[in-house]
């Protein structure tokens, strides 16, 4: 009988405050736990303030993706309050949504994913040099150029929401600054160098043209066609290193839909009418079945965290974050178990776009399996479709300069009671749930992409994405897990978006010091 | 243009250091005026480099990593040069990732000066700083911004 090993992988590299617990048998992963180890309480912080507190506070959940966080409480708020919202105002919304979205799909791609290539366990591969050349961090060239480009898209929050990160812009009823020509201007003079950056380097043709890549043959002739884009050795490194071989996990996907259609939304309970750009759903891997997503059936399990324990799985509206730390039992994270419909779901880029409708990614996803090669190539090809839709959503709101951008609420309108928002931020499906009491924040809880993602067990011992994703996985080096880190940074990972100090490698001379 | 930024994250014990000397500085000065301005910049400096890149001189004020007595204040000037990298993720980028983010943009540096407290607790959401990096928060924004007027009386910042 083989011996079974329990090892502690550090991923620190990968992630701050992420550990992953390995058994091993024989050299191969035969179970997981994957730890999240640092308390956040972002819903704690939240209780018995006023209701609209809500959105300033959950805009500093995270440093990457505030505008999402707050787009989602105030969806929540909207909903409760039966609050209509002007056209114009979802338009900007959308925007400055989608401009995050991209500098974190570019910054994660290329300052975090892609310069994995350059690890000095790939020395002897032939693509080393090339990676470098490209990928090696603050020298490659495609760092340097998505450090710049990245910047100037979060400028387009600033124009149109004062600041980023941790903007406030967005209130029930609309957003507080008032759009102009100026400001459509500005943008669009942002936009279009990064559109023909990413045309040319990134893709290696016009998104028009890539956008007529629609399966997996197609995919492979341009490929071939472009053989120096970004996309293209993208590809082949990771083919030649396995990864559109390792990473599958969970069989369900998971979207909430992206970016609230202006024309068709209405968030108020009965009389709700709520279609997206890019439409909600679930995605049924082992079935190959499109489901219609329904949010009552997303409960969060405790059994394995560090929370005080309610037996089985729970409704977010019914949720409790009750701190309950044990270093000595089986519990094992920070972070809850979210399941939908009693299963284990994945979400994120590649989720979104299948879900979505993306044919290509759906040709890709039947003939290749979910892969982190494939997952990360859906978050570097999203872009080009964020783009074309942030010029979509200027010209919209061009076309509605001098329209309402708030429809204030009176203040018996702002009642008590319960919502929710769900929104696609960065990582995938993000959702708020609270109740509100004599005005007053009841209840809150929250659910990120990466909940999802790195959940743990939930009541019934059943795994969570990365969990399963890594079993079966050979562990040749447990002191630099490239593989587990890949698949890890192929959801973007984040469990943290806390604590800025001062480190050690600033370069500095030492003008005076002095004690109190 | 100078500016004076602060970073830090107010949910962090000593981590809010910055935070509160911006807080102190809103008080002593009137932000902007006509040379210099006043920013707190959360937790990004990566994002920050959009404001380093408009400024002849940065006097930066943050908290600094534990490792020496809890309070001591050190005023240095950051040098330009190589710096090693070791980031962790996009939620982790450092002043020093900024510096060399700027170096890799080809931007050019500004002059900048970095005024740090040492951190004692960097307990996660405790709104309260150590005893000894409070009692820091009005010695550093007098020192900041006395360091601005001794730059804005510098014959090339009135001439130019």
């Amino acid at each position: 009988m083989s011996e079974r090993k329990t090892v502690d992988i550090d991923l620190n590299r990968v992630e701050g405050d992420l550990e992953f617990q390995l058994d091993i048998e024989e050299g191969v992963i035969v179970d997981a736990r994957c730890k999240g180890i640092m308390y956040r309480g972002f819903e704690q912080l939240m209780l018995g303030r006023d209701a609209e507190d809500c959105v300033v506070l959950t805009s500093r959940v995270c440093g990457i993706c505030g505008t999402a966080h707050m787009y989602t409480s105030v969806l929540a708020l909207e909903q409760i309050w039966h609050a209509e919202v002007p056209a114009l105002a979802t338009y900007v919304r959308n925007l400055c949504l989608a401009a995050e979205n991209a500098q974190s799909d570019l910054r994660h791609s290329f300052l975090m994913f892609t310069p994995d290539f350059c690890n000095e366990s790939y020395a002897d591969q032939s693509f080393f040099e090339q990676a470098n050349a490209l990928f090696a961090p603050f020298k490659g060239s495609i760092y340097r150029q998505v450090l710049q480009y990245s910047r100037r898209l979060l400028e387009i929050v600033a124009i149109f929401g004062g600041q980023w990160p941790h903007s406030t812009y967005m209130v029930p009823g609309g957003v507080v600054s008032e759009p102009d020509h100026r400001k459509v201007i500005d943008s669009e003079s942002i936009l279009f160098p990064i559109r023909s950056w990413f045309e040319k380097t990134i893709l290696g043709g016009s998104i028009d043209e890539w956008l007529s890549v629609k399966d997996s043959a197609s995919f492979a002739s341009w490929v071939a066609d472009h053989p120096d884009s970004v996309v293209s050795q993208f590809t082949q490194m990771s083919r030649q290193v396995g990864l559109d071989k390792i990473g599958a996990g969970a069989e369900l996907m998971l979207s909430f839909g992206a970016y609230c259609d202006s024309e068709n939304w209405l968030n108020a309970g009965d009389r709700s009418v709520q279609s997206h750009w890019v439409k909600s759903g679930v995605y049924d891997l082992a079935a190959k079945e499109h489901l219609e997503f329904d949010q009552s059936l997303i409960e969060e399990h405790v059994r394995y965290s560090w929370f005080k324990d309610y037996g089985d799985g729970l409704h977010p509206s019914k949720g409790q974050t009750v701190p309950d730390y044990d270093k000595d039992s089986d519990r094992y994270t920070w972070a809850k178990a979210p399941r939908y419909n009693n299963r284990v779901a994945q979400t994120g880029p590649l989720a979104e776009q299948v879900i979505g409708g993306n044919a290509l990614l759906q040709s890709l996803l039947d003939d290749f399996g979910d892969s982190v090669w494939l997952r990360q190539l859906a978050r570097i090809i999203r872009v080009a479709s964020t783009l074309q839709q942030m010029f979509s959503m200027l010209d919209g709101i061009a076309a509605r300069i001098g329209q309402p951008h708030i429809l204030h609420l009176p203040p018996e309108q702002k009642v008590d009671g319960s919502g929710f928002g769900l929104i696609q931020a960065a990582r995938g499906a993000l959702g708020h749930w609270i109740t509100i009491d004599k005005g007053k924040i009841e209840s809150f809880q929250i659910i990120t992409p990466t909940a999802w993602n790195a959940s743990p067990k939930d009541s019934s011992g059943d795994p969570g994405h990365w969990e399963k994703s890594v079993l079966g996985l050979p562990v040749d080096d447990p002191d630099n897990p490239l593989q587990i880190g890949h698949i890890v940074r192929s959801h973007d990972a984040c469990l943290v978006c806390t604590v800025h100090m001062v480190d050690k490698r600033l370069k500095t001379k030492r003008v005076q010091t002095f004690g109190l | 243009m100078i500016a004076i930024v602060c970073f830090g994250n107010p949910l962090h014990a000593d981590d809010a250091f910055g935070f509160y000397v911006y807080e102190a500085l809103q008080r002593l000065g009137e932000w902007p005026n006509e040379n210099a301005c006043l920013i707190f910049a959360g937790t990004s400096p990566l994002d920050a480099v959009n404001i380093f890149e408009k400024c002849q001189t940065v006097i930066i004020v943050d908290a600094a990593e534990p490792d020496q007595q809890p309070g001591l204040i050190e005023h240095m000037e950051i040098e330009n040069g190589s710096i090693s990298v070791d980031f962790l993720s996009i939620h982790r980028f450092s002043i020093a990732d900024a510096v060399a983010a700027m170096q890799a943009e080809g931007l050019s540096l500004p002059a900048m000066e970095l005024i740090s407290v040492q951190a004692r607790s960097l307990q996660g959401f405790s709104l309260t700083m150590s005893e000894e990096v409070s009692m820091a928060v009005e010695p550093v924004a007098t020192l900041a911004l006395a360091r601005l007027h001794s730059i804005l009386n510098q014959t090339e910042y009135l001439v130019g």
